[in-house]
This record gives C-alpha cells, structure tokens and sequence, in this order.
C-alpha cells in the first residue's frame, strides 16, 4: 500500500506543472492587480515612463495592472491619493509638507532629481536673475506649490514681500505683452511656447542659486505599505524601467502619447519636453528613483525659511527605503543590521533553467528561489543582483572565487560545503526516475547498473550517482532539456531528475513518450548557499528565511506548483478509451483501498481498545458486586466519566439503567422489565439489528466481554449512536445470571468521522475533475461539434444543402419529409441531450477545483435566497423534471436576521442545488401533494441557520447518509450529475466554516439545514457610535 | 476588418473536421491542420485572417504557435479552443491582446458561439483587443 502511495505522489507531481512556459511569468496564472496612479498634470511627456512601463508590460510582469489618472480641473493631486481615488500618485517636493502635516505620504522614487520650475523673463527687461526681480510684477502660484521659486525669491532677495506677486493665469500672453515682467513657468513646457512665438527670453533657474529642489516623485500611503505589502516595491521597479526605456526611446514614447493619450499634442512640443525632462531626470549621473534624506534635509530648511514648515527637520517614515530598513528586521542583532547596511547588495548566483524554481525568462529571472529572494531583500532592505546569461559551470566558479555573494538554490553537497556556507532547506522535492514510454518499471536506482543515465554536470546528483551507484554509467549533459532529448531520442535510458524542474521542461518542451519510470532514494533539499568568509551573512539568511510565515511560503509555493491533474493522452482507437476508463477504475479504487486501508486500520485500534475495554470493563463488573456497598462512591465515578451503567437480568430478561441514561435512550425504564432482549433489539437501528444481537448471544454464550458501536431509535425517531461494552458475570454453577456494563452517546463523533470521509471523497473529486477534464471534453467536442455539423446537413435549408441535394436529383423538401418520417431530428435530440449532460458532469466537477475563488464578504441570507429562488424558477427548460412555477413557496425568515461571512456566488450556488434536489424530489414523488417549500431563516447560537425544507416523499435512512456522496443520486439516469449536493456540502463544510444537515425519513419530506457563522464585527464593539 | 480565411490547427480529426465544415457553411474559407508545424508551413503560402487553435498539440503548444503565427503576420487574429477545463491565459498572450472573450471551451454545445466570436473580432477592427 505505501509504494502504491508514493507512485501516485509522483504521479501526481509530474502533472502538477505550470500549463505553459509563458506561465513562468510573474502573473502566471493570477489576475492582476489593479492599481491607479495619480499623475500631477494632465498627460504629457513628464509621465512618459508610466507610459511605457505600461506598454512594454512591466507592470504586467509584476502582476499589476496600472491605470493612469490625469488631473482634474480644480482638484489636488496629492489629496486625491489621500481621499483614495488612486492608490499611488506622483508629487514634487512639496508632498514633504504633507507628511510635516502629519498626512501619511510615503516617498517610494525619486524620478527627476531637479526642479523643472523656473522663472522666465522676456529677454529686453533686463532681467536675467533674482536680484533683477525686486518690486517687479511676478505671475506665480503660492509659495507652497512653487516652493523652488519662492525659496529663491526668499533665499536671495530676503522676503516673497520683495516683489508684486500676482495670481497664475498660465497664459504665456501675458509675459509677452508686459502684463507681467515675470512668470512662474516649467522648463520643460513653456519655453518652447514662448521661443515658438518668437519671444526671446531669460531663464532664471534657481538651482544656478543653490536652491536645488527635487522635482517629480513617486508616491503611496502607509495604508498602501501596510496593507498590500510588497506591491509597492513591484510597482517601483517596473515604473523604473518604464523611465530607463522611456528617456532610452523618446520617439517611440511620444508615438504613444500621441497616438494613444493625448492625441493633440504638437510633436515638437513633445520632443522639447523630452530633453528637457532628461536634463531634470540627469540619468548616468544618478541612479533613476534615487533619493537621499541630505537633500530633502535642504529643502526641509528652504521651506522652514518660507514659514512652510514649523521646523526643519524631514518627518521620519518619509522616505520609503528608510521606512524599510528602520522597520523591518527585528529579528537581526544590531550587529547584523550593520554588517546589511555595510552590503546593501548582494551578488546571487543561480541557473538559467532550473525553472520552476528559478530560471531566465524575457532576459530575467523567475521562479520560486527568486520570489524568495524578493521577500528576503524587502525583509532585510537589501537587493539582490543576479546576473543572468552566466551558465552553470560559471556561476559555480564565481560563487568559489567570490566574484557572486552566494546561490539562491543549491543541493547541499560536501564538495560545495568547501567554499559555500549552506542555510537549511527551504524547498524539498523527490528526484525520480524518468525514461522512454517504452521502458520497464524501474523499483530501484540499483535496476539501472549498466544502462546508460543522463545527468546534469555540475548538479548534486553527479557527485552522489557517483560514489553510491558506481555501476550506472553517467552521460553528462549539459541541462535538462538536452537530457529530455537524449532520453527521448534513445540515446540514453533514463535521466534522473527533481520531479518539480524535469515536469515543468517535460511540459514546456511537449515531450510526449517520457513517463516517471521510478523514484529514487534522493531529494534535492534545496537551500540557499552564502560564501564561506561571510559567516554573518549565512545566519542573516537564516534568520529571514525563518521570519517568513507558513502563509507567505504557500503562496510563493502555489503560484508555481500548482496541483494539477493534465495528461495527454492520445485517443484514436478504443484501446485508448479503455485507458482513460482503466485510470478513472484505478483512482477508485485507489481510494477505495485507501479508505478500506483507513477503516481496517481503524478497525484493529479499535479491536485493541475494545480488548483494553472489555478488561477493564471485566473489572469493573466484578468489583461492581463488592461496590454495592459504596453505591455513592459508584454514581460518582460514571458521571466523572460521562457514562452511564447499565445491568441486565438474564434470569428475569430484565433491563435497568443509572439515572443519568434516562436523557440519553429517552425510553421510559419500565418497558425493559421482562422481555428487554426482544424489547431493546426492536429500538435497535433495524440495519444494526443482527450485529447487536449475535454480539450479545456470543457474550452470554461464551462469557466473553462484549463492545459495540451501533445506532438506536429514540421515541422521537432521533438516530443516536451509542458504544455499549459489558461483561457477563455467572453464578457458581457457571451459569451467566447477570450482565453489567456501560454506555455511551457517541453520536457527535460517529458525525465526526462522516465529516472526515466526506471531505477526503471530495478531494478526491476535486482532484480527479481536472485531470479528466480535458480527456472527455475533446472527444465530447468531436460527438456534438459533428452533430452540429450533421444536424445542419441534413435539415437545414442552406445553399449549399440545395445544390448537394439537386445533384442527387432530391428536393430538401422530400429529404425533410424523410428526415420527419423516420424520426431523425429527435434522434438527434437524444444524442445531444446526452452529450449535454456528459459536459454538465465534467463542469460540475472542476467546480470542486475552482472553489479556491471568491471573496468573502457579509451577506444578507433571506436576501441571497430570494434571489437564488428566482433564478430558479426561470429555470423551467428542464420541464420535465421539474417545473418551479408550480412550486408554492412560504417564507418564514427572522425580523432582520444577522448578516453572514460568506462568497455570495458559492452560497447561491449551494441554495440552486437545494431547491432543485427538492423540487425534482417533490415532482417524482407522485404522493398527490402540491409541491410546497417552507424557508426559514434564523439564528442559533453563533450560527445563522437557512432551512430548506420541502414536502416531498422524503429519503430512508440509508439516502439520507448518503446524500452528500459524490456521484450518488437516486433520480433517474440522466436527471442529475450526483455532484450538486456533495459541492454543495465541499461549499459550506470546508469553504465556510459552516454546517450542512438533512433530516428526513419516509413520507416526511426532507429538511436541509445550512449553518452559516454569523458575521461579527471585529472592532468598533463597546465604542460610542 | 472582415474575416474570410481562417486557419484551423486542432490534432484531433473530427474536431477539426467539424470546424472547418462548420464555418464552411457560413462561407468562411477554413484551412484544417494536425499540428504547429503544419500550421506554419500553411501560413507561409497564404495569409489567415484568423487561426482557431487548440492549446495542446503534439510538439509544439498553441500558446507557442500563436506567438509564432503572429510575428509573421501581425494582423492574424486568435481564438482559442481548449479542451482543459482550468485554461488561464499566460501572460504572453494577454500581452498581445487576447482576453477571456477569446478562448472557446470544447465541447462547444452550440457552435454558434464561435461565429459571435469571429463577428465580436470582425466588429473590434484591428486588433485582438
């Protein structure tokens, strides 16, 4: 059993790869994320990386999906950030007020590293500098939105009261005709204007005066960091290289302005802006998004002279790199913090094509090891370089040289133990076995001796083959996908590989006649390695590597593996139906013998216990005589252990009980006072009627304990269960007289262990769903798209069935007659209805594999039934099963029922399901009833309870336990796919925390029960409103 | 842009069978082939208005030779027809226009959603979104 455990564990894993190579991207197989940023102005080159970060698909890359927000009229950019219309936005200098303010703005980039604001004069006024500008009419905006201007005005002239500032009227008309002598304007924009027009002008740029400002930012909220953390940091180095392309093609950026965001823009203009801006952004001279606090700490000071700012200090938290490295490792010893702050980078060596754990996609890298490597550089506030294009033989002589810092994902091997300082493993996966379709099973390695095995050079696994399989004869290659080759050409017999990496290549490269022949005796542990001579580095590692929580690991995990059933299977041929037929047989019975493995396994702990029991128990009987005397003493110790006593008079065939069973069998005790054998067996669950009784003859026969689980009926028809264990105690003769012991309700645990199985039935579903999936949909495409295809030969009226049919000298009149006449239209009916349901069948089943998705929110119970009530009664296509308009319906819902926690689409779709069961139950039943369902809605304890209960013919005991089983059904063949209730319970039990029940018996129409936790509002409880 | 010629790659039969006859009667002139490979050589002597491609195919996948169909003719325009149940478009795809409205799922019980496909595209103009 254990092997075939594992064989299916590889099997499994080989399928579990990313559908496509271009799913190693970092959005593979996620929505994006949507984000907005705030732009300062209204579209122009000063946002051209946004542009192109956006059209070169950077943003994409990260998983994001930005939208751009232009300016409005009126409206301020940064309080629009705030008021959260957009979650990112872009500031100059002056956003360093509003964090003053206390606001809580983020500075993320530093994209222009001066000011574009300068004065503009017209060349004859004589005025070429600040000096020139006392008690002239300057155009400028206030001091807080221009603050370089002012500050120059403030720092040169001595006072903004020094000139005659004016309101902006952004027309450059004004300095033109003299209305102004000066004005406020961009480098970037204006200029062009005026030179445009033919004026000539002076440029008065503060930073000729020491006031060196920084221009444009980019900036988010604390909420943002807080809330989404990480997503800034994607959104910063794809907006990044947004700017590096963008200032790389200028052109190719002003196409897209014009072509796709400001239409009207004059080329020229654009191209103007586009220098200009290169000049405040100075790339080559300064990192792009660099910022350093010693500049902000000047204009801190500038706007302290302005009376801006109260003091002159930058509020920490302003400048997210600090608010990283401040804030983040507490786990490191200050020691550690500033060995980080000595290495803010950190050179990694790793494979190009080592996917999915890492490898060079687009000219970067991906995978698993690199999104660790991300988490850990935002943990430690260091960046991680990883060099791609080196290939592995190289990376490892750098790392030995200590030309590269360390590996991001190497098998810990002593000959690497050499030069590299191993953390633990962070990523474990089985190597395993993999060779032509055409190869025998492999059990062993050991089979392998003497055949011919690729191996990677350089990977983990040529040393070790070497030393403990000395026999096979290794053929070196230089990656996996030269070994996928060799094994597939013949060339070899087998390769051995990690399963996760060789899966992934398998599926990439569409190697179809390569299987999992085998596992091996190795894992590759997979660890990060640091340089031996920086021991401080290696425990860092560790401790970060430590820090990252179970939720943050799955996630990175899931985004790359995910469980996948894909096969391919090629089927032209029967003896390839038989394949698919044979797997689906030998899942099942796969599980069968599991859960039969399960249950025998179960059963001997049992036997063990029951054999423990039926000691003590023995015990306890033969004291029980000598305890009459201390009776109080006796009641004691059974309500101590929850169990109630029990003798039985097998001389007088009497039955009596401790006071405390009374509750329990709801049986009145008299009815036990002479024939209580025939009397106990009659309330007896009539399934578990033969096993009670040979089990109690074997005991009074033999003298043997006795200890059994079974169910009884309460006077209520309340099904309990109840483990019952004795002993039989005889006279001196030898003769049994009497029989003592104890009972129990184990009702809430037998519904324990149905929860159990019912949940491992429906992963198994889930499971199998996707696998399927794809192998029933194309040959159920093949049968409806042809009968599509033949339906509209044969019956329509169609030009070329008119040219078809007069060739043969037939009319389409008397080929319709004929069609009519032997029936053919509904026989076509017939196969496609089936048809139909085969697809509803496959879709119902990967609905268990999709119930990932879905938010939580709070809902309206009474509200999502109404609805689903609705919906369902449009549903009369299937009239002849059930007709929903025909169906009375009474609501009794609570006065304003406390909302729920629950994916409103998941709940409905496990109401539909509900009221469909019922209302096909209650149309078959043929009981003379009208159809009627009762609604009732209302709380119990921390539960709001929704009953479905219907009128129909109800379902015996043995239908109501197996209700929820996928695949059973009781409604004739073709009406349901069996799968509804059980998705619906999956939905409730597993996706909801909740509880699904049904009581019903014969004639009494079913009740469902759906238990759904209460939404509670986790603050604000006590508050004053 | 009105859609005449379309490329149909499928490596089972009687589905391929099924769309180019299909279309054929809607008066679209569909060409049907077994694999990638195939499918390049006929997009060498003659241009497609539009490729139906199923995803997995022998060598070559269809994520692939979309990739490859569309760098020799960038006007060629896609849909998908699939036959997993769990088909998510990658990246690369989305990045060259397609959306959800382009992939179809086998079986298609009413093939009449493929012809509001090709009119949904013919309708959009030049690109694939």
């Amino acid at each position: 059993m254990k092997s075939g455990r594992v064989v299916v564990m590889l099997f499994l894993l080989m399928l579990s790869v990313p559908q496509s190579s271009a799913a190693g991207g970092d959005d593979g197989g996620r929505e994006p994320e949507a984000v907005t940023i705030q732009l300062k102005w209204r579209h122009q080159f000063q946002f051209a990386g946004y542009y192109a970060a956006i059209a070169k698909g950077y943003y994409a890359r990260e998983g994001l999906r930005v939208r751009l927000r232009p300016r409005r009229p009126g409206e301020n950019h940064i309080e629009a950030v705030l008021a959260g219309k957009a979650r990112y936005g872009t500031a100059d200098a002056g956003l360093l007020l509003y964090r003053r303010r206390g606001e809580p703005v983020v500075l993320l980039a530093q994209i222009f590293q001066h000011s574009p604001f300068v004065f503009l004069s017209r060349r004859d006024s004589g005025i070429i500098g600040p000096y020139e500008m006392a008690g002239k009419r300057v155009m400028m905006d206030a001091a807080g939105t221009s603050a370089p201007l002012a500050g120059l005005i403030a720092t040169t002239l001595g006072g903004l009261d020094r000139i005659e500032r004016l309101p902006h009227s952004m027309d450059v008309g004004d300095l033109i005709d003299g209305t102004v002598d000066v004005m406020s304007a961009y480098v970037t924009d204006q200029p062009y204007l005026l030179r445009r027009r033919g004026v000539e002008i002076n440029i008065i740029d503060p930073r000729n005066y020491g006031v060196d400002f920084y221009g444009d930012n980019l900036f988010t909220t604390e909420e943002e960091l807080r809330l989404h953390p990480g997503r800034a940091e994607r959104l910063r180095r794809a907006t990044i290289k947004g700017w590096e392309y963008a200032l790389a093609h200028a052109d190719e950026i002003i196409d897209l302005i014009t072509t796709r965001y400001a239409p009207r823009s004059d080329r020229e203009h654009l191209r103007f802006e586009a220098e200009a801006t290169r000049r405040m952004i100075a790339p080559g001279l300064i990192p792009l998004g660099e910022v350093k606090a010693e500049r902000y700490q000047r204009i801190a000071e500038i706007y302290a002279t302005l009376g801006l700012m109260d003091d002159a200090r930058v509020p920490p938290g302003f400048i997210y790199g600090e608010a990283v490295r401040e804030a983040a490792p507490p786990f490191l010893t200050a020691a550690e913090r500033a060995w980080l702050r000595r290495h803010p980078v950190i050179r990694v060596g790793a494979d190009i094509a080592y996917a999915p754990f890492e490898f060079v996609e687009d000219g970067e890298f991906a995978g698993m090891a690199m999104d660790y490597l991300r988490v850990l550089g935002e943990r430690l506030g260091v960046r991680f370089e990883t060099p791609a294009g080196i290939p592995w033989n190289e990376v490892v002589a750098r790392v030995r040289e200590r030309r590269l810092d360390m590996f991001s994902c190497v098998v810990d091997t002593p000959q690497r133990r050499r030069f590299v300082r191993f953390t633990k493993p962070y990523l474990t996966f089985p190597t395993a076995i993999f060779t032509r379709d055409d190869a025998p099973y492999v059990a062993a390695i050991d089979e392998l001796a003497g055949k011919r095995v690729a191996v990677v050079k350089g990977y983990y696994l040529h040393d070790l083959l070497q030393k403990d399989h000395p026999g096979i004869t290794m053929v070196l290659v230089r990656d996996i996908e030269e070994a996928l080759g060799k094994v597939s050409r013949g060339e070899v017999f087998a390769f051995l590989g990690n399963i996760a990496v060789t899966g992934y290549y398998l599926q990439k490269l569409g190697y179809t006649n390569i299987k999992v022949a085998g596992e091996s005796e190795y894992k590759a542990a997979l660890s990060m390695a640091v340089r031996r001579d920086w021991p401080e580095f290696a425990v860092i590692l560790q401790k970060a590597l430590d820090s990252l929580s179970q939720d943050e690991r799955n996630r990175i995990y899931r985004h790359w593996i995910a469980l996948k059933f894909e096969r391919r299977i090629d089927y032209r041929g029967l003896w390839k139906w038989l394949a698919l037929f044979l797997l689906v047989l030998a899942v099942v019975l796969y599980w069968n013998r599991r859960l039969a493995a399960e249950v025998a396994r179960r059963r001997r702990a049992e036997a063990e216990l029951a054999r423990l029991n039926a000691e003590l128990e023995r015990r306890v009987a033969v004291r029980t005589e000598e305890l009459r005397a201390s009776e109080e003493r006796y009641v004691l110790a059974q309500q101590a252990a929850g169990i109630s006593s029990w003798e039985w008079d097998i001389v007088n065939d009497s039955l009596s009980w401790a006071e405390e069973a009374n509750e329990l069998l709801g049986w009145p005790e008299e009815k036990f006072r002479g024939n209580a054998f025939a009397t106990f067996l009659s309330i007896v669950f009539p399934e578990d009627r033969r096993k009670v009784e040979s089990a109690l003859h074997a005991a009074v026969a033999g003298g043997s304990a006795y200890d059994l689980t079974f169910r009884f009926l309460r006077p209520d028809d309340a099904v309990r269960w109840l483990r019952v264990s004795g002993a039989v105690l005889a006279d001196d003769k030898g003769d049994p007289v009497r029989m003592v012991g104890v009972a129990q309700d184990v009702t809430k645990q037998r519904q324990a262990e149905e929860l159990l199985i019912q949940t491992e039935k429906m992963v198994s579903v889930g499971g199998l769903a996707a696998g399927m999936a794809h192998e029933i949909n194309n040959p159920l495409a093949s049968i409806t798209q042809n009968l599509q295809v033949l339906r509209m030969y044969l019956l329509e009226d169609t030009p070329k069935n008119q040219k078809a049919a007069r060739s043969c000298g037939l009319s389409l009149d008397s080929l319709r007659c004929f069609a009519d006449a032997r029936d053919i239209p509904a026989i076509l009916d017939m196969v496609k209805d089936a048809a139909g349901r085969a697809a509803a069948i496959v879709a119902d089943m990967l609905a268990f594999s999709r119930l990932g998705d879905g938010e939580f929110v709070p809902c309206d119970a009474g509200e999502l039934l109404d609805k689903t009530l609705e919906l369902a009664s449009k549903d009369y296509n299937l009239e002849k099963h059930y007709d929903f308009r025909k169906i009375g319906v009474t609501r009794r819902y609570a006065e304003k029922p406390p909302p729920v926690r629950c994916v409103p689409g998941q709940i409905q779709q496990v109401f539909l399901n509900i009221l469909k069961n019922g209302a096909q139950a209650m149309m078959g039943g043929g009981l003379g009833k009208t159809p009627h369902f009762v609604l009732r809605i209302y709380p119990e304890d921390d539960m709001l309870v929704i009953e479905i209960e219907d009128n129909g013919p109800g379902m015996d005991e043995e239908t109501r336990r197996r209700v929820f089983d996928p695949f059973f059904t009781t409604k004739s063949v073709g009406v349901g796919t069996g799968l509804g209730l059980s998705v619906s319970y999956f939905i409730i039990t597993e996706k909801h925390g909740g509880r699904l029940e049904v009581d019903s018996a014969p004639g009494r129409g079913a009740r469902f029960r759906v238990f759904l936790p209460i939404d509670r509002p986790q603050e604000g409880q006590g508050e004053p409103a | 842009m009105k859609i005449g010629t379309i490329l149909v790659v499928d490596d089972e039969e009687p589905i391929r069978v099924s769309l180019r006859r299909y279309l054929g009667e809607f008066g679209y002139r569909a060409v049907a082939v077994a694999d990638a490979e195939e499918a390049l050589k006929a997009a060498e002597r003659r241009r497609f208005d539009l490729g139906i491609i199923d995803m997995r195919l022998p060598g070559m996948n269809g994520d692939t030779l979309i990739l490859r169909l569309r760098a020799m003719d960038p006007a060629m325009r896609f849909l998908i027809h699939t036959g997993s149940g769990e088909y998510e478009l990658p990246p690369a795809l989305r990045r060259i226009g397609l959306g959800s409205a382009h992939v179809l799922h086998k079986p298609l019980l009413d093939m009449r959603l493929l012809l509001d496909a090709i009119a949904g595209l013919e309708a959009m103009g030049g690109d694939n979104g």
